[in-house]
């Protein structure tokens, strides 16, 4: 029967794109259920029901520390890719960077870049600048490594046709490696924004006076553990809403990336690089 | 610009003198060409055949100044080759095209990188892609495109500045034996039509002896020119010819050639 097999299908296709959406609701109707039916104190795992009235209650502070951990972030990532971008086309391009720093800079993460957090404290103060750095810290390793190894993936009969039209270095970066370079390029992006997210709570757990991780801390002593939810919550949309936003340029520069393009159904975005 | 075939009807347009390649690889020394000598006259169509690590892409790649010669010197259109070539068309197995880039952008490319007026050559890059049956794909992606297609918009990429000289390293290598035939007979008769001079790289007998004017027969590594074999076949190459006794006499002797050499064995 056509018929029904066409509606199984659509059904499938349904399930296929909803499916985290559906269990996610599954999951919060079980745990509201949950609690009520085991009658789990409020102070240990509080319901679904109780962190959105928490969140509704408090949503003044939690949108004025929100605003200061998203900043951080921003700092922190924007730093990272600041720094991390021109690290790793040195690296590409210079054999001292490459033989000297490369492997220096692999070792140093090794170091666990949290525990730097409390000298960061000592040394620069209780303001915003600890969390950028340790954002930073945290963030830049993931932008080098996957931009250098976008940047020096480009196959040797592509250099040698290029050698061959007499293209200088800088034309063989910006027709070749850099376009080449952005779908692992943008990959360390997303990597880095959600570490940068990271770095910025644990420098205000550390000591701060302002942000999420501040206002946590806060609701922990108070035994307000809806609002220590809450702020989870937040500190989560404000992930998830990141990601896609590096996601978005991935489709600026999709011109780059085939597939990526294909995929995004993007077709006009100027001729940059070329 | 190469000299017009007529200049220097006698000269060579492409010189090889006692060329040797010798690398370390994997700390191991490597004899990848030995004693090489060998001339192309303008206009010629001369094909390279020999088995795989035989150094017949080193070969080229000296020849195109894209890999110093460890002994022995080499000439393009009477200058010595000490650095990268510009003056050539080469095409390789992979077609190289750009994926951000159109049929079209690709073909350009070599325009852009040679900081010539893109508007000059517009019209020949579009007279060229529909020569070779591209006319409706310029503005299309290579994902959008066969393997055949790709590798015809990297021909007139390789045309596109009007070299005299091409080099083809086994460039219709890895498609599939139909699309390969076809694709043998269009460059053919499109580089005797451009009048090129080519220096084709292939591993196939039948394809060489089917382009060629000449043969070059090389050895197992260390490459050595085994023999040089004149094609005397009628100019104007049709399928038809691969049946004929003429055609297939010179396939025989090339093969007797690596049957010889150990290369092939019955």
């Amino acid at each position: 029967m056509p018929g029904l097999r066409f509606s199984t299908a659509k059904l499938t296709d349904w399930f296929d794109r909803s499916a985290a959406a559906v269990a996610l609701i599954a999951l919060v109707i079980f745990w509201e259920l949950a609690v009520d039916v085991a009658h789990v104190p409020v102070y240990v795992l509080p319901a679904p029901s109780s962190i959105w009235t928490s969140a509704i209650r408090h949503w003044q502070p939690l949108a004025l520390h929100s605003w200061v951990t998203l900043l951080e972030t921003l700092a922190g990532f924007g730093l990272s890719v600041a720094v991390g971008l021109p690290l790793a086309f040195l690296i590409v391009y210079s054999r001292f960077f490459e033989r000297l720093i490369y492997p220096l800079l692999v070792a140093s993460q090794a170091v666990p870049k949290v525990a730097l957090a409390p000298i960061l404290l000592v040394a620069l103060g209780y303001g915003i600048m600890p969390k950028i750095i340790v954002g930073f810290l945290i963030a830049f390793f993931p932008v080098v490594v996957n931009t250098v190894s976008g940047l020096a993936t480009v196959d040797r009969d592509t250099l040698n046709l290029l050698r061959s039209m007499g293209a200088s270095k800088l034309d063989v970066f910006l027709k070749v490696r850099f376009p080449h370079a952005v779908p692992s390029m943008i990959a360390g992006f997303k990597v880095a924004i959600a570490l940068a997210v990271v770095g910025a709570v644990v420098g205000e757990f550390v000591g701060s006076r302002s942000g999420l991780g501040y206002y946590m801390l806060l609701a922990t002593g108070n035994f307000d553990t809806p609002l220590v939810f809450a702020c989870v919550v937040v500190l989560t949309l404000m992930g998830i809403v990141l990601f896609y936003a590096v996601g978005l340029l991935e489709i600026v520069l999709g011109r780059f990336n085939r597939a990526a393009q294909l995929a995004g159904d993007v077709t006009a975005f100027g001729s940059f690089g070329t | 610009m190469a000299p017009a075939p007529d200049d220097a009807p006698a000269a060579p347009i492409v010189a090889l003198h006692h060329v040797s390649k010798r690398f370390r690889s994997r700390g191991a020394d490597v004899h990848a060409v030995d004693d090489v000598s060998l001339a192309i006259l303008s206009g010629e169509f001369v094909s390279i055949v020999g088995p795989s690590g035989c150094g017949k892409s080193t070969l080229l790649n000296m020849a195109a100044g894209l890999l110093p010669p460890t002994d022995g010197a080499i000439e393009v259109a009477g200058t010595p080759v000490i650095g990268p070539r510009h003056d050539l068309g080469i095409v390789f197995q992979q077609h190289l095209l750009l994926p951000w880039r159109t049929i079209l952008n690709n073909v350009l490319l070599q325009i852009e990188v040679r900081k010539l007026a893109r508007a000059d050559y517009l019209g020949r890059a579009s007279a060229l892609l529909k020569r070779v049956g591209l006319g409706d794909f310029a503005d299309r992606f290579p994902d959008e495109l066969s393997g055949g297609m790709n590798q015809r918009a990297a021909i007139v990429r390789a045309l596109i500045h009007d070299p005299g000289i091409l080099f083809m390293d086994e460039p219709f290598g890895a498609l599939d034996a139909i699309t390969r035939d076809q694709m043998g007979l269009d460059f053919h008769r499109l580089s005797r039509e451009e009048g090129k001079t080519v220096l084709f790289i292939t591993h196939s007998i039948s394809e060489a002896v089917f382009l060629s004017n000449r043969v070059v027969v090389m050895s197992q590594r260390p490459g050595r020119i085994v023999e040089i074999v004149p094609i005397d076949l009628p100019p104007d190459r049709h399928f038809e010819i691969r049946d004929e006794p003429d055609f297939t006499r010179h396939t025989r002797h090339i093969r007797r050639l690596f049957e010889k050499l150990g290369v092939l064995r019955e």
